[in-house]
Formats: C-alpha cells, structure tokens, sequence
C-alpha cells in the first residue's frame, strides 16, 4: 500500500471510538530541517546527466543539501 | 494557537503502524493508530481539548506548527546567471549506445570562441554586478566537450584572465567520456576543479555501453583516465548509466569504483531517448532498480562514499526538479541558450521549450525570451495537478522536464510514468528504512 494523504486516512477511522487508548510513537525521525528554517533556493544544473547538484547561493547555500 | 501541517502522507503498514511523512517537517514517524485518533479528535476541537502532552507529541511528529507554514512559492529572478555551462560541439569520440546527443548521426557544430567570451563576459559582470565572489564555467553538451579542445582550453583560459583582473575567484567544471590522451589528462588535472566522468564500471560493460566511433574498447582509455584523476587528488565523481542489462550488476559496478579510489558515484538509470531507439536499450524496471541500488546506500554510508542519483532524495524541499526550470544558463554549439543538459540541438522538438535565447555577438548582448523563461519557471511541482496527492511530490519535484515532454507530460506528469514510480518507491524506502534504525 502507498502513502496517501492524511485527510484520507483520518476520514477512514470514523468509526474507531472517539476516546483513544494509550499513544504509541515507535520511533521519529528528522530527516532534515523543518522548511521554515530552511533556505530554499534556485537549484542549479541538472539531476541527471550532470550530478553537480548545487545552490545557486553559494554565500547561504539550501540548508537541504548543503 | 496551532496549524495543522499540509501535506501529510500515512500509510498503514502490514503490521498495524502507521507511518507518517511530514514533507514540510522533515519528519518521519511510525505510531499506532490511537496517536491518530487521538489527532482527529484534536483537530475536531481546534485543538482546545488537548493536553499539553498531546499537543507536544503532534508538534514532535510534525503534525502540527506553533505557525502557518509558508508553502514554496517560486519567483524568477532577473537573469543574472553567474555560471555558465559551454557546450563545445556536438561531436564526439565515442558512440555510447543510448546517447541522448546522437553524436554521429547530425551534422557537426562546434561552439564559436566568441560566443563562449561573450558568455563568460557576461557571468563575470553578473557576478560583479551581485558582489558575488565567483563565478563558474562549465563543458558540457551533447558531445564531448574535449572533443573541441582548442575552445575549451581558449575559454579556460580566458575565465582564469577574467578572474586574476576582477579579482572574483573562477571555478571550472566538466562533463567527459575521458578517453583523453596523456596530455590533456594532465592539463585537466591543473586546470579544471571538478570532472565528472561518464563511466559505466567493469570492462565489459564499459566496452559494450560505450565504445568508441570504431567500434573498439574505450575502458583502457577511460579506466587509465580514472586512475590517473584520482592519484593526481582531482575532484572526480562517476556518472554511470545503468542499463536494463547492468541493473543486476549495480553492487559489482561499485565495488569496482570503490577499488579504483572513487569517492563520489552518481548511478542514474538509462533514460530511453536518443540512440536508444534504434539499438532498443531499455530502462531497468523501476523495482529491480531500486532493490538493486537500495543497498549500495549504506555500503556507501559506511565506506565514506558520496552516492547518488536524480531518484528520491530526502534532502529537504524543493519545488523544481532542477535548475531548467530556474536559471541554468546553458549555451549550445549553435550558440543558443537552454535550460537543460539533454537539449542542446535546435532539431530535438524539445528545443521550442528548453531554448530560451541566443547569444548575439553582432550586438554583443543577450538575447533572452523571457515568455519562454516565466513558462519554463512555472513548472513548479504546486502547478502540477498529477503531483498533488503524491507523497513524493516535495522531493521529486514534478520529475525531469525534459523527459516528461518527451513523454508528453511537461506539466502533468502522471502516476503511472515509471520514473515517477522510480521516485516514489525510492522515497518510501528510504522513509521505511529511517524507522526501523537505517
């Protein structure tokens, strides 16, 4: 099964009972920085054919994959 | 006062978790179904009934923000590049079997020494104009640019001119096949800063992938090239395209670069486009790809490796795939300026989009369609209506363009292309392979 929107999966527990039981996280992960503290920027060349994947701001480069 | 995240992905997993993906976040996170529950309540309420515990677990996992979430919003700059990608000619000394450019099969172009200035003038002023620090030059193209040696040494030499007057520090890069004589590996190596090196790994299938114009085996040639960049410390990668045939042999094609010094490797599956149509190389299938690639990851984590490719990276947001839809300033044989690597002919069908302007040395400016650059800067992944319920849409970005007009999906790539499926099952392995310790 894929991923699918939140919305999509909350509408499909209506009939869970509205009082839950205890919460469970398993395991949270950050795989990088929230975007409100990222830089984003232009990204430059190509994906494909030329790896050299850069920000076009070098001084304040994408906190993505800086 | 809370805000409830957009675009948030879950899947219930076999096992009864579910898994949450929080793109804008950055987070990722398995919980059981009561933690969503648990939210449905809570937004039902505004939030006003939950307990600080709660509200505090739906921050951590990404669910929720203390503030509205300001979602990307593209806006073209003015066109200021200040590096520039040279494509010397169109020709090349070697006749790859899927080569995009078909190299062989057009008439030559070489570029013009003062289109390349001009172009370099122009980056230069750019970069002084901005009060940037440097300014880049790049080779590139539908053929090998060392095949045109003469300009690409005239231009390095020009930008490193350019840079001793202005004082602005040039870098330069380049794209090659590396079937190069002594000479001119030894030129490479003091002259230009970062090579990237088309290589497909062992020797027959070195040989058979890229041969050179007589047929004849170009892994000497390139083997001895790789050799000698990384004895000399140049700052080398590997771009290695891999085949519907190669795909079973992805781990022996990086042990193989590993036991040559590689650090960086780039594995990109073949893109069916040029030569491919008449020796019918084919992609690998999406899945066998990336249950081949997927391993090398950690290999590569593990040897200090820098391992990539243009499939489901986590590296944060982004709302283009690449710079062809922002201010890749890329300058053809012909002297036409595109946005995109894979189109550097006025004959591919594709150039009415890539192209955006041309360099004119009778009036020694730009000339620059900015129609063309406001359509091309709209193809943001928000713009894409086949993207929008896509977990992957924040990090594949609406895909390549180049191969999605070839595909005749420029700006509604459909779910059922398979390098969306390639993007979206490397994604959804690398987020199940972040909650179960990887």
């Amino acid at each position: 099964m894929d991923l699918i929107r939140l919305e999509d999966v909350l509408s499909q527990i209506e009939t869970i009972p509205q009082v839950p039981g205890i919460l469970v996280v398993y395991e949270v992960r950050g795989l990088y920085k929230p975007i409100d503290q990222q830089n984003i920027h232009d990204r430059t060349f190509c994906e494909c054919i030329c790896n050299r994947y850069q920000c076009s701001d070098k001084e304040d480069p994408c906190s993505g994959h800086a | 006062m809370y805000h409830v995240v957009p675009d948030i992905f879950v899947e219930k997993r076999q096992d009864g978790k579910f898994l949450i993906f929080s793109p804008m976040m950055g987070k990722v996170s398995l919980v059981n179904a009561e933690v969503l529950i648990s939210f449905k309540s809570s937004c039902q309420s505004n939030f006003k009934g939950s307990s600080a515990e709660q509200t505090s677990l739906f921050l951590q996992l990404g669910l929720i923000s203390n503030s509205e979430i300001a979602m990307p919003n593209y806006t073209l700059p003015p066109f200021q590049p200040t590096e520039v990608v040279l494509f010397p000619t169109n020709e090349c000394n070697a006749r790859c079997i899927y080569c995009y450019g078909n190299t062989g099969e057009i008439e030559v172009r070489n570029l013009d020494f003062g289109v390349a200035k001009q172009s370099i003038d122009f980056i230069v002023s750019n970069a002084l104009i901005k009060g940037a620090k440097e300014f880049s030059t790049g080779f590139h193209g539908g053929g090998e640019p060392t095949y045109n040696w003469e300009l690409l040494v005239n231009s390095v030499m020009y930008a490193k001119e350019l840079a001793k007057k202005t004082g602005l520090h040039s870098t330069t890069s380049i794209g090659t096949n590396g079937i190069l004589g002594e000479k001119r590996i030894e030129w490479i190596i003091e002259n230009i800063n970062m090579v990237t090196l088309s290589f497909d790994g062992p020797e027959d299938i070195q040989n058979k992938n890229r041969p050179l114009v007589n047929g004849g085996a170009s892994f000497p040639y390139v083997s001895h090239t790789a050799r000698r960049l990384i004895d000399a410390g140049t700052d080398v990668t590997i771009r290695a395209t891999i085949t519907s045939e190669s795909v079973y042999r992805l781990e022996e094609i990086f042990d193989y670069f590993v036991s040559l010094g590689i650090k960086s490797m780039h594995f990109e599956p073949l893109s069916e486009c040029g030569r491919c149509i008449t020796t019918h190389q084919t992609s690998p299938e999406a899945l066998t790809f990336v249950n081949n690639y997927f391993p090398l990851i950690q290999k590569a984590k593990d040897k200090g490796i820098d391992f990539g490719n243009s499939l489901g990276q986590l590296r944060g947001i982004k709302s283009s795939f690449c710079g062809a839809s922002g201010d890749n300033f890329f300058v053809t044989p012909e002297g036409y300026i595109t946005s995109c690597l894979e189109v550097s002919l006025l004959s591919d069908p594709r150039s009415s989009i890539f192209f955006y302007g041309k360099v004119n040395t009778d009036k020694d400016e730009m000339e620059i369609d900015e129609k063309k650059r406001t359509l091309l800067a709209s193809r943001q992944v928000y713009n894409m209506p086949g993207c929008n319920d896509c977990y992957a849409k924040w990090s594949c970005a609406g895909e390549c363009p180049a191969k999605a007009e070839s595909a005749g999906m420029l700006f509604n790539v459909e779910p059922d292309y398979i390098r969306c499926q390639m993007q979206k099952i490397m994604v959804k392995k690398r987020l199940e392979q972040s909650v179960s310790g990887g």
